[in-house]
């Protein structure tokens, strides 16, 4: 973890990273730092959120966080985990790119990039396997159902024949009758 | 689902001041700071130009005063008085030396014709070969700097031709006595003024 040290626009004096107010002359700093990591301070709320599990509210601050320092890799890194968290690969894998694009050697980002990659095939295979179990339902379905409408068909021709024979009998007896 | 999706991530350490620090109202202070700043430096580079237009016209008064002393000492008849009015000249010319590095320039106004903004008339003569309004000669040179006019110059203008010669004549050697005197007075005046 880097630590931001400062120097005073004032003075020239180097400023540590653990307080606001300038050593040399004073002068209270805090505005400035404030603008200079405000991508740090969007990023720990977006942290925070992530954590809460308030993924949307979490995103929007590492959005905020991205807005003011596109560079930032552990932004992008983050947004990946709340992407993969809601299972959305394409975002969490473009996401992910980025900050590997950024922090090429970051051993984080490639492991949680080689995650997500395979998370993303698993969960491509298990859609796969679910369109496929999907299909193959609805296909016995539709045999069974064209099973059904034969026999009800082969029923129909049947009983209508019946009718007509018995109709033809009855008819034939009357005239016999007469 | 492994434990790379969990956020374990760290925080990064920003100051509690820096994250409840409000930089819209430092920009206002800051810029309050700079306002009161500027208008403090505008008043003081009045100040300086007006302390620098008082030195500059002691200098001017001062190079005034040596040039009048070699003028009335005229021709040194001795080889002490000759040394005394060269260091007296050398003075005059580092004055007037010092008065260039600053950009101060006499005005050029005698054969010109009157001009009220940067002269003032001390006194009129009649004069056959100039015509009337075009200066004659300065009682006291004018200057100028880049902030503007530094001194007025005070000049004697031609009135034109007198009306008859005995006139001329009468008025020339009165105005001529007069002038001097005039000319002295307003020499003066001028440097008492100036001190």
């Amino acid at each position: 973890m880097n630590e931001l040290t400062l120097t005073c626009p004032y003075c020239g004096g180097i400023v540590p990273a653990n307080t606001t107010i300038c050593p040399d002359c004073h002068e209270d700093l805090a505005p400035l730092i404030h603008l200079e990591s405000e991508h740090l301070i969007r990023y720990n709320e977006g942290l925070a959120l992530a954590r809460e599990g308030r993924l949307e509210e979490a995103k929007a601050c590492l959005a905020a966080a991205l807005a003011h320092k596109e560079s930032f890799a552990p932004a992008h890194i983050l947004l990946a985990k709340i992407h993969a968290k809601e299972q959305r690969w394409p975002e969490a894998q473009a996401s992910i790119k980025r900050a590997l694009e950024l922090a090429p050697e970051d051993e984080r980002a490639r492991l949680l990039a080689e995650e997500i990659q395979k998370a993303a095939q698993e969960a491509e295979i298990r859609r796969q396997e679910i369109a496929r179990a999907r299909r193959a339902n609805a296909e016995r379905l539709l045999a069974a159902s064209q099973r059904d409408a034969l026999k009800a068909f082969g029923l129909g021709v049947g009983l209508t024949a019946f009718a007509a024979l018995l109709i033809s009998w009855l008819g034939g007896g009357k005239k016999r009758h007469g | 689902m492994g434990r790379t999706f969990d956020f374990e991530d760290p925080f990064y350490p920003v100051p509690p001041a820096a994250v409840d620090a409000n930089p819209a109202v430092a920009i206002r202070d800051l810029l309050y700071r700079v306002a009161r700043l500027e208008q403090s430096l505008g008043e003081q580079r009045v100040q300086a130009i007006a302390d620098m237009k008082e030195i500059l016209l002691e200098l001017v008064s001062l190079s005034d005063d040596i040039t009048n002393i070699v003028e009335r000492w005229g021709v040194a008849t001795k080889a002490q008085e000759a040394a005394l009015i060269g260091s007296v000249i050398a003075l005059g010319r580092k004055i007037v030396a010092t008065l260039r590095h600053h950009r101060v320039e006499p005005i050029d106004t005698i054969g010109q014709p009157l001009d009220p903004e940067t002269s003032d008339v001390a006194g009129t003569e009649a004069n056959e070969h100039v015509p009337a309004g075009v200066v004659l000669r300065e009682v006291q040179v004018g200057y100028k700097w880049p902030q503007g006019l530094l001194r007025r110059a005070r000049v004697i203008v031609s009135s034109g031709p007198a009306p008859n010669a005995q006139a001329e004549e009468t008025s020339g050697v009165a105005q001529a006595q007069g002038s001097a005197d005039e000319a002295a007075t307003d020499k003066h005046t001028s440097q008492t003024n100036e001190r």
